[in-house]
């Protein structure tokens, strides 16, 4: 009897719950291919543009300094310490087994091909992309995007297009920036905790990593930097609503961005390194 | 002086526009001509801020035609729409400032102080020539409505539209924003479409179109619609609750 009444509560708890959970992934993936066909839009859109020389160099940089001042500190003090510890756990282990002269190597190869792209990228999706998506939302809903149509200004043209740019073009340098600082934030840590040489580090840094590797990061993140900015400013023009509907919008770019970015990170290490 | 015989500059014939199922406009016919201002009225929902998007291309009709005359034409946004990262002199500006993109058109380049010059005159003409450095946030509800209009008229254009220009403001303020609106026909010689609710903004146009459900149900002067018997006008008009409007306001 007990059983019975125990069994019918779990049931009467457990099936809406299921139903609410399966409703809401049907509802974010439908979304999520709603706004990956408006991406896909605003893209032609934009390409369009750009071979029209339609990009005014005043609202690319405009947009670059934003991402590249707002979020270079965050993004650089992430990958510092990241290489730091990666340092911290392999240095004197490495030295113990006779390994000490690929310590340098380890933590460059780490930084480069994988650390520096991915912290990078989330610094600027935290920062950057949760502000873009607000932004283009609230001006949606006031109406100023419709303001712009009525001055005959596309708002693909005026508003994603130089952030998109300034994606693709700042997130490689500031990988770049933030990768020469974890490497060599590793160098001292490795300095410090095994007595390694300044030269063994940065001899077997330059031994062992390759032309490749510098132009799989620099990829990466500008592919990064593609998918961050169209996927967030493309779900704050397209969303309709109210207050609630920027939060909701903010939180949905952050999330999606970062599952995005993982997945391609995994197909474009497959593509470059996979095969050997 | 507005002539019958005149070509339109705002054309609207036989427009339909659904959303789902929601058949906002159905079948709306209407003219404006130089110099003309049209008063479009009638109970929240009927679909006029829906006709006036229409009018100005923010959404295609399903069927129907729409033709302006004059593809240079203000729009003065119900909470204004000012950019927000911009100041009120780059908000003015603007249509001066950025190339259009509609028909791959390019603006002819202003110099700066000719910019400079017309962004004054129009403030001047809203009596906001002190607000330029100011941004958005730090003006009033009346004050930003007012550079909404000098935004909207800083390239002269043919064709005005506003969507409830006067809504939420005190009845002071209501009184300046309408001699702007009659000031502005008459000196533009502009075809002005109002969307609103209110009888004394009602009192400055030159004819008035009341809207329910989609529908156009009746059309004439302020002075025609004080003595009509038209039971949709005479209802709006003596804001009274009984009447055909009634079922679509409890």
């Amino acid at each position: 009897m007990a059983n019975d009444s125990s069994m019918t509560t779990t049931r009467m708890t457990w099936f809406p719950l299921t139903r609410t959970a399966l409703g809401f992934l049907r509802r974010e993936l439908s979304n999520l291919f709603l706004v990956i066909g408006q991406a896909v839009l605003m893209t032609r859109a934009m390409f369009g543009f750009l071979i029209r020389g339609r990009l005014k160099p005043r609202h690319f940089f405009d947009q670059a300094s934003f991402i590249g001042l707002d979020t270079l500190g965050i993004a650089l003090i992430m990958v510092t310490f990241s290489a730091m510890v990666i340092a911290l756990q392999v240095a004197k282990e490495m030295v113990k087994q006779g390994a000490g002269g690929y310590v340098g190597a380890l933590v460059s190869l780490a930084v480069l091909r994988e650390l520096a792209p991915i912290m990078t990228a989330v610094a600027v999706t935290a920062m950057a992309g949760s502000a873009f998506a607000a932004e283009l939302c609230t001006m949606q809903i006031s109406k100023q995007v419709d303001a712009l149509r009525t001055l005959h200004v596309d708002p693909i043209r005026y508003l994603v297009l130089p952030r998109v740019m300034a994606g693709i073009v700042m997130i490689p340098l500031m990988t770049v920036v933030t990768a020469t600082a974890g490497i060599l934030a590793g160098m001292v840590i490795s300095r410090l905790l095994a007595d390694i040489p300044f030269w063994q580090y940065l001899d077997s840094v330059w031994q062992q990593t390759e032309y490749k590797d510098v132009f799989a990061t620099l990829l990466k993140s500008s592919i990064f930097g593609y998918i961050i900015v169209i996927l967030s400013t493309s779900i704050g023009i397209n969303t309709t609503g109210g207050a609630r509907e920027v939060g909701i919008a903010t939180t949905r770019a952050v999330v999606w961005s970062f599952l995005t970015v993982a997945i391609f990170d995994y197909i474009l290490t497959y593509l470059i390194y996979g095969s050997n | 002086m507005i002539r019958a015989d005149e070509k339109p500059l705002i054309s609207v014939r036989d427009v339909h526009k659904s959303f789902g199922r929601n058949h906002v406009i159905q079948g709306v016919s209407l003219d404006v001509r130089a110099g003309e201002t049209l008063a479009i009225i009638g109970i929240s929902g009927c679909g006029k801020s829906t006709l006036l998007r229409l009018i100005c291309g923010l959404e295609p009709p399903d069927s129907g035609e729409v033709t302006l005359e004059d593809d240079n034409y203000g729009f003065v946004f119900q909470y204004s729409a000012l950019f927000d990262s911009l100041n009120v002199f780059e908000n003015v500006a603007f249509s001066l400032v950025e190339e259009p993109d509609r028909n791959g058109g390019r603006r002819q380049e202003l110099p700066d102080s000719e910019i400079r010059r017309i962004v004054s005159e129009k403030l001047r003409l809203v009596g906001l020539e002190e607000t330029e450095p100011m941004m958005p946030n730090d003006l009033s509800g009346g004050m930003r409505k007012r550079v909404s209009f000098a935004r909207a008229i800083v390239s002269n254009p043919r064709i005005i539209l506003y969507d409830e220009p006067t809504a939420g403001l005190d009845p002071i303020a209501s009184t300046v924003l309408e001699n702007y609106i009659s000031a502005l026909g008459r000196e533009l010689g502009a075809a002005s479409i109002v969307v609103t609710h209110q009888h004394s903004t009602i009192q400055i146009a030159d004819r008035v179109c009341l809207l329910h459900k989609g529908t156009i149900r009746w059309m004439g002067t302020p002075e025609e619609m004080k003595v009509t018997d038209n039971p949709y006008a005479r209802q709006f008009f003596d804001a009274s609750l009984e009447g055909p409007l009634t079922p679509d306001l409890v």
